[in-house]
């Protein structure tokens, strides 16, 4: 079981710079190409969350972000110091049916990062947000 | 965000390249916007060079959708990567925007 830790400035730009260190990793850990789709677009999502809620609700001075790879699952905590703020509770459900005149814009982040991933948990502990997601390596997790 | 543009009488063939993500979101509007406020044009995005799309690059399709059907121009989209038709699927968005898997079909499409 290998880990790979990584932390960022509250900044979109730390962004890609972050995808590639992960893109490394995956590759010395043979994850899929869909699998590390699905682990770069969830961190993408929530971390362009932090920032956008970090701004409004005062300062978020980093983003850690705690991989561990195992044969069957992937495993990725990210944490932050800012506002308490649960992502799974507090964003709306988007209406995915509208047509394209009434679609809200926006609010698709968390539906991603919760239908692409097989589990999502929120905690706050020690003045901290942290998620926790599971990817299985094997089966995609939107068809069950 | 590097996009080449073909014009063909009132179709234009847009190619982005790389990444459709936070960063690229204002550039990729600013330089699509202007094909799809004209009436009775159309506009087919060949996907073939993206290689990411997040839930902001959603959000510029969306608007360019949303702008299209105000001007009655024809937009679609064609050759999606798997992983990035997954993302249309749990999203919707594949009922959003008409997807073809070649950029011939979508050209026929809306011709």
């Amino acid at each position: 079981m290998n880990k790979l830790s990584l932390r960022i400035k509250p900044d979109i730009s730390e962004i890609l710079p972050m995808q590639k260190e992960i893109n490394r990793f995956a590759e010395t850990e043979g994850w899929s190409a869909g699998v590390l789709y699905q682990i770069d677009l969830s961190l993408d999502e929530l971390a362009t969350n932090i920032l956008s809620y970090g701004q409004t609700g005062g300062q978020v001075d980093h983003i850690d972000i705690l991989i561990t790879s195992a044969p069957d699952s992937v495993r990725i905590e990210i944490s932050d110091n800012g506002v308490a703020f649960n992502p799974l509770k507090d964003a709306p459900i988007p209406d995915l049916d509208a047509p394209v005149a009434t679609r809200a814009i926006g609010g698709l982040g968390v539906h991603i990062v919760r239908t692409v991933m097989d589990e999502v948990h929120y905690r706050r502990e020690d003045g901290k947000n942290f998620l926790t997601l599971v990817k299985q390596r094997n089966g995609k997790a939107t068809e069950k | 965000m590097e996009i080449s543009i073909e014009e063909r009488d009132e179709l234009r063939i847009a190619k982005p390249v790389g990444r459709l993500d936070s960063d690229a979101l204002t550039s990729f509007e600013s330089q699509l916007t202007g094909h799809v406020e004209l009436e009775g044009s159309a506009l087919v995005i060949d996907f073939s060079s993206l290689d990411y799309v997040s839930s902001a690059g959603l959000r510029s399709i969306l608007v360019l959708a949303k702008k299209a059907e105000q001007n009655s121009c024809k937009f679609c989209l064609a050759e999606l990567s798997p992983e990035i038709m997954e993302i249309f699927q749990i999203t919707g968005f594949h009922n959003i925007v008409p997807i073809h898997d070649s950029v011939q079909d979508a050209i026929e499409t809306v011709s």
